[in-house]
């Protein structure tokens, strides 16, 4: 096998061990609503919505890394060209990464309410984190309620 | 008079080494009644960016709770910090939850 191919089986070994060991949740923001001590008729309730994305950043990153080890002129020029492409249409202050559906997050209300018809929610803490994986991102919003009934 | 190295490096330390930040605050309706504030604090240590779950952070309602167990707690001021330690391989993640413990008062429409 040429040391270059040898090289490259090597690379897709770390980052397959690296992609397995390295999963990590990454926390953005806590917010909590007033709380309610009164929780004997409350009902814990739960609701998360993600979107699973790909960081071009990272896979720029990546890519120019790999290529330069690798000795491939093509992949580290396919680096720079999606780190130009991330430093022109992904600028500014981000949290977590870029997501191909920003509506993924608008209908919680409505999931809450139809966890909780006839009652209201209280002890609310809303969580955004995001489940970081080598280049795949889980950008999760998770709100914690307890539906009182009356 | 002539500072020693030592001091001077001390000193910059404390006045340069600013290595906590304030990711989110947020403030809910502050109540009339003030008297009794409650707190509560949750912390996680967090070493080379190990972190597999936030479930801490879901801790801080029933530490609120217990705190004020036959009332409601109000005007809750959620503040998120990180702090840094040494080359960014520790650092640590701070949730505080500041609020006010009234007599309980139902929600509940008619």
């Amino acid at each position: 096998m040429p040391s270059r191919y040898r090289r490259l089986t090597e690379l897709a070994f770390c980052f397959g061990l690296w992609s397995l060991v390295s999963s990590c949740a990454v926390l953005h923001k806590v917010q909590l609503s007033d709380v309610e001590s009164q929780t004997i008729h409350g009902k814990p309730v739960s609701i998360k919505v993600s979107q699973t994305t790909i960081d071009l950043r990272e896979t720029a990153r990546l890519a120019q890394g790999i290529g330069k080890q690798a000795g491939s002129k093509a992949l580290s020029n396919a680096g720079n060209a999606l780190e130009t492409y991330t430093m022109l249409f992904q600028f500014g202050p981000r949290t977590g990464a870029p997501v191909y559906n920003e509506f993924y997050a608008r209908g919680i209300p409505e999931q809450l309410s139809e966890e909780c018809k006839s009652g209201y929610l209280s002890n609310i803490t809303s969580v955004r984190e995001t489940r970081s994986y080598p280049i795949v991102k889980g950008e999760i919003v998770r709100i914690d309620a307890y539906c009182f009934q009356p | 008079m002539k500072f020693p190295s030592i001091v001077l490096l001390v000193l910059a330390s404390f006045f340069c080494a600013s290595c906590t930040y304030t990711m989110a605050v947020s403030q809910t309706n502050i109540p009339e009644n003030r008297s009794k504030p409650v707190e509560a604090v949750e912390k996680k240590f967090i070493v080379l960016g190990f972190n597999f779950d936030n479930d801490y952070v879901f801790k801080l309602v029933d530490e609120l709770k217990s705190k004020c167990p036959q009332g409601d707690v109000r005007g809750i001021m959620t503040q998120d910090m990180r702090t840094l330690y040494f080359l960014d391989f520790f650092w640590s993640r701070e949730i505080v939850a500041k609020g006010y413990c009234v007599p309980h008062q139902s929600l509940i429409g008619g």
